[in-house]
C-alpha cells in the first residue's frame, strides 16, 4: 500500500539517523512552522522557541510515526498550535498593561520604507485580532492549509471556520482600510 | 452558486480561487465570470489580499537552523544503526588483532631453550691447561 503522506519517506530517513535527512526536515518544515508561530505569537524570541519544541518532538517521533492515521504535516500543525495556545493563555495569565517591545526582524533595507510600514501595519493588525479569528486567518491564509484541515486543527466544523475567517477579514479591512467592520 | 453563497465564500477566503473550498471552486469561479457585482467583490478583496501578503516573516538564521539540527544528534546517537555501526567498528579491530596474533604464532622464528636443546654446549672452560693450575708448588 501506497503511503499519500508527502512527508513520509522523509520521516523515515530521519528514523534511520542520516544527516542528510535532518538536514532536509529543517529546511522544508522550518519556514512554515517559523511563519505559524511567529504570527500567532507576534513575537520571533516565542517562535523560534516554539519551532525548536516542534523539532524536538519530530526527532523523538521519526521512529514511532505510524502513517494512515494523519498527514505529517497536520500533525506537526497541531503540535505547534498547541504550543503557542500554551504560550498565550500564560501571556493572559501575566497581562500587563503595557505590552513588551516586541523586537522582530522584518525584511531587510533592501525591502525598503514603504514595504516595511506596510508588513509593519498588517503585523499589527494580525496581533490585534482575537486569538480564535487569529488562528484562523493564519490557517487558512497564510499556511494555505484547506478549510478542511483549518477547521479539523481548530476544532470546529467548516462553516465556524468560515464565521471566524468572515469577521478576521472584516477587522483586518477596519485596521488596514479604514472600513467599519 | 447563489450570489449569497460566492460572497460568503470570497468573504471568508478572499479573492484567490486556490483558497476557496475545492467543492465550489469551479462553480464559483464560473459565476465569478458573468456576474458584475460578484467581480467588484473580488477586487476588493484581491486589495486586502495583497496587503496581507506584505506580512512576510524573515527566515531563520544560522543560529536557530544549526540549533535545530544539534538537537538532533542525541537521538541519533542512541540509535540502533549508530550502535550497530560502532559495534563494527569495534569487531574489525579485534578481527585485526586475532589475525595478527595467529600470523606471529606462525611466523615468527621460536625462541631456542636449553630445555630442549641437544646440540652440545659450546661454552666450556678448558681447565687442562697450566695456566689453571691449582697446585702453588713453584
Amino acid at each position: 500500500m501506497t503511503s499519500n503522506d508527502p512527508d513520509e519517506a522523509l520521516l523515515k530517513r530521519v528514523a534511520g539517523g542520516g544527516d542528510g535527512a535532518v538536514r532536509d526536515m529543517v529546511a522544508r518544515k522550518l519556514p512554515r512552522l517559523l511563519g505559524l508561530a511567529n504570527r500567532l505569537l507576534g513575537d520571533r524570541a516565542e517562535a523560534e522557541d516554539v519551532a525548536q519544541d516542534v523539532f524536538l518532538r519530530i526527532w523523538r517521533q521519526a521512529g514511532k510515526w505510524r502513517s494512515g492515521e494523519a498527514l505529517f504535516d497536520t500533525w506537526i500543525h497541531r503540535v505547534a498550535l498547541n504550543l503557542c495556545m500554551d504560550r498565550l493563555r500564560k501571556r493572559r495569565e501575566i497581562y500587563v498593561a503595557q505590552p513588551p517591545d516586541r523586537a522582530d526582524p522584518g525584511p531587510g533595507p533592501d525591502g525598503g520604507i514603504a514595504a516595511r510600514e506596510e508588513r509593519d501595519a498588517v503585523k499589527a493588525a494580525i496581533d490585534a485580532l482575537p486569538d480564535r479569528q487569529r488562528e484562523a486567518i493564519v490557517l487558512q491564509y497564510y499556511q494555505e492549509l484547506s478549510n478542511v484541515e483549518a477547521a479539523a486543527l481548530m476544532g470546529i466544523g467548516v462553516e465556524a471556520l468560515e464565521s471566524l475567517l468572515a469577521r478576521a477579514r472584516r477587522n483586518l479591512r477596519a485596521s488596514l482600510v479604514g472600513d467599519r467592520p | 452558486m447563489t450570489p449569497e453563497r460566492f460572497l460568503e465564500i470570497v468573504d471568508a477566503y478572499g479573492a484567490a480561487a486556490r483558497r476557496w473550498p475545492a467543492e465550489e471552486r469551479a462553480e464559483a469561479e464560473a459565476f465569478a465570470l458573468n456576474d458584475a457585482e460578484a467581480q467588484a467583490t473580488l477586487a476588493r478583496e484581491a486589495g486586502l489580499d495583497r496587503m496581507l501578503g506584505a506580512y512576510r516573516i524573515a527566515p531563520a538564521g544560522s543560529a536557530l537552523t544549526g540549533a535545530i539540527i544539534a538537537s538532533a544528534r542525541p537521538r541519533r546517537r542512541l540509535s540502533w544503526a549508530v550502535i550497530l555501526k560502532g559495534l563494527g567498528i569495534v569487531g574489525a579491530g579485534l578481527a585485526g588483532a586475532l589475525v595478527g596474533t595467529f600470523l606471529m604464532m606462525v611466523y615468527a622464528p621460536s625462541t631456542p631453550t636449553f630445555a630442549d636443546d641437544d646440540q652440545p654446549i659450546l661454552t666450556s672452560f678448558d681447565v687442562s691447561g697450566g695456566d689453571y693450575d691449582l697446585d702453588d708448588t713453584p
